[in-house]
């Protein structure tokens, strides 16, 4: 009787330890070039490729040397406030109509998905003749900024709404029982209980934006965000300075994660 | 303020009409910004391209070249080709890891989770670039090879082609399948598979038909977003592709660049948003796409 026993628990055994090696694989795929990346921002050499010269911290330097770089983040820095700012309010609001049956909540709910599953450049397109056609200007806080906030609203919208849909509504209509106004009930029951889905609706709203590429690319006109400035070093030259940028985007977009863990958790 | 409190006091007993007004400014900015462009686009594609953009000239200049132009058809039919390989690519990659990340129990789990969604969170412009000196004339596998002595001649084939394209693809898009796809098996029920396995099913066959029937929400959730990320690339191709790795969206930025002819853009654009929404409605049969994205 033992004999079966102890072969399944040897398979099991096997099996999971392919598991856990195809695990280890599929990660390593998913980070060796972001490490590689990192690595190579301290050679002390031109060029991005082996062999390794020696550690250097002068393409850090450069980087904060680099005005025009400087220019290019702090437009997407305020960018990114902006639209998370305007995305989350929205969202917020549509969540909440959400929470009640009304006519026309299914194409509603369609519209608010269509950004999500348009293809990133269609949308870049279409958004270009839309400004053409009424002859505007694009620029950063013209089409940028309406191209950044169409494109999160579905996310914070998404994430606000699961938070709404998940607690307990008895909970408004006890303090409503107990004589709060609506006014009161939102400040002190509502908001509260889904402060945490706004703010990471927030931070994920502004890292979307501070790292949108082709939608941005299509609208800009003449103004620079970080990662339009990345891909133009990309494109005439890379040097270890454009390894340098991108593992400072790296760390920012970890500390970001970061934050909105915390706050999820809550 | 009392008027603001009266105002608020009166919405809330009308919620009706407080419905409407929490719409309203997001149903704006969507109609105007995003379903008003997308029919303007349908309308540029019957006008002629001119100096500054598009004139409202009627005719079927752009569908005459769409019938009849093979390297249109050779590219939209090469760009679905390659969205599809990626999209089932990726599944078969991200499925099982999503399946380990499930099924664990221990206080790893939550870092395993993470490993997964920090690349989500990464510029995919910057990812995407991470592979250039890795897989390059005298990138890092190149160094590899002629360190082990393997090949003398550094090889060319990793670059520039579409062997280096799916790779892009594969490596960027993979988190946001890894996470749908965990997200449906993590609300499977441990004692469905208990009842299974006492209702004498071999753990093969309840995965087929418990554990994988119940996650193909996630699974075709995460298909779909993968599949639209990737059909209509222009990152990835226009770094790693190379000339022979393009694909449709390098083309239609190419007609709002150098080539400027704006309502032949438009008109390629048109046909890329027709196959995503030919995908969504397949994919709408089996789940409703709603369901996918609000996870009930």
């Amino acid at each position: 009787m033992t004999e079966p026993i102890l072969s399944r628990l040897r398979a099991k055994a096997g099996g999971d330890a392919t598991l856990y090696a195809y695990g280890v694989l599929l990660y390593l795929f998913l980070y060796a070039p972001i490490v590689y990346l990192i690595i190579f921002s301290f050679n002390d050499a031109t060029a991005t490729t082996p062999p390794w010269r020696g550690f250097t911290l002068q393409w850090y330097r450069q980087v904060l040397q680099n005005v025009d770089l400087r220019v290019a983040f702090l437009n997407s820095a305020s960018l990114g406030v902006m639209t998370a700012v305007i995305s989350v309010t929205l969202g917020t609001l549509m969540a909440f109509a959400f929470r009640w049956r009304f006519r026309g909540k299914g194409f509603v709910f369609g519209l608010l998905l269509l950004p999500m599953l348009t293809p990133g450049i269609v949308l870049g397109v279409a958004l270009t003749l839309l400004w053409r056609f009424f002859r505007l200007t694009p620029g950063l806080f013209s089409s940028t900024l309406v191209a950044h906030v169409i494109y999160t609203l579905p996310f914070a919208f998404l994430i606000v709404f699961t938070r709404l849909h998940r607690f307990d509504r008895s909970l408004e209509e006890a303090a409503m029982d107990l004589g709060a106004d609506h006014i009161r009930t939102f400040r002190h029951v509502t908001f509260p209980l889904i402060r945490p889905g706004v703010i990471a609706a927030v931070i994920f709203a502004f890292t979307l934006s501070f790292d949108e590429f082709i939608r941005t690319f299509f609208v800009i006109g003449n103004e620079n965000t970080l990662p339009m400035y990345v891909w133009s070093m990309i494109m005439t030259d890379s040097t270890p300075q454009t390894n340098a940028i991108g593992a400072i985007i790296v760390g920012l977009s970890l500390s970001w994660i970061l934050l909105g863990t915390v706050f999820l958790r809550r | 303020m009392s008027h603001s409190r009266r105002l608020f006091r009166w919405v809330g007993a009308h919620p009706g009409l407080g419905i409407w007004l929490n719409l309203l400014p997001g149903v704006a900015s969507l109609v105007v910004f995003v379903f008003a462009p997308l029919v303007l686009m349908v309308f540029v594609t019957f006008w002629r391209s001119s100096v500054d953009g598009m004139e409202p000239i009627w005719n079927l200049d752009n569908y005459r070249k769409v019938a009849s132009d093979p390297m249109f058809a050779g590219l939209l039919l090469k760009s679905l080709r390659i969205a599809v390989t990626v999209t089932v690519v990726i599944l078969m990659l991200a499925y099982p890891l999503a399946y380990i990340i499930a099924r664990k129990t221990s206080r790893y789990k939550h870092l395993l989770l993470l490993l997964v969604f920090i690349p989500y969170w990464i510029s995919y412009v910057i990812r995407t670039y991470a592979w250039y000196p890795i897989l390059g004339k005298e990138g890092a596998i190149n160094y590899v090879l002629g360190a082990l002595r393997i090949s003398a001649q550094p090889v060319e084939l990793f670059l520039f082609n579409e062997f280096s394209v799916h790779v892009g693809l594969v490596s960027v898009f993979m988190p946001f399948a890894v996470v749908p796809i965990y997200l449906s098996l993590e609300r499977i029920s441990p004692t469905l598979l208990e009842a299974a396995a006492d209702l004498g099913a071999r753990p093969a066959r309840s995965f087929l038909h418990v554990v994988l029937p119940l996650s193909l929400p996630g699974l075709l959730g995460g298909a779909l977003m993968v599949f639209i990320l990737t059909v209509g690339a222009y990152v990835t191709p226009q770094l790693l592709g190379g000339p022979s790795g393009i694909m449709l969206g390098n083309i239609i930025a190419d007609q709002f660049g150098g080539t400027f002819n704006w309502t032949w853009g438009g008109t390629l654009s048109l046909m890329l948003m027709m196959v995503t929404l030919v995908v969504i409605w397949l994919v709408s049969r089996r789940v409703r796409v709603g369901q996918v994205f609000l996870g009930d």
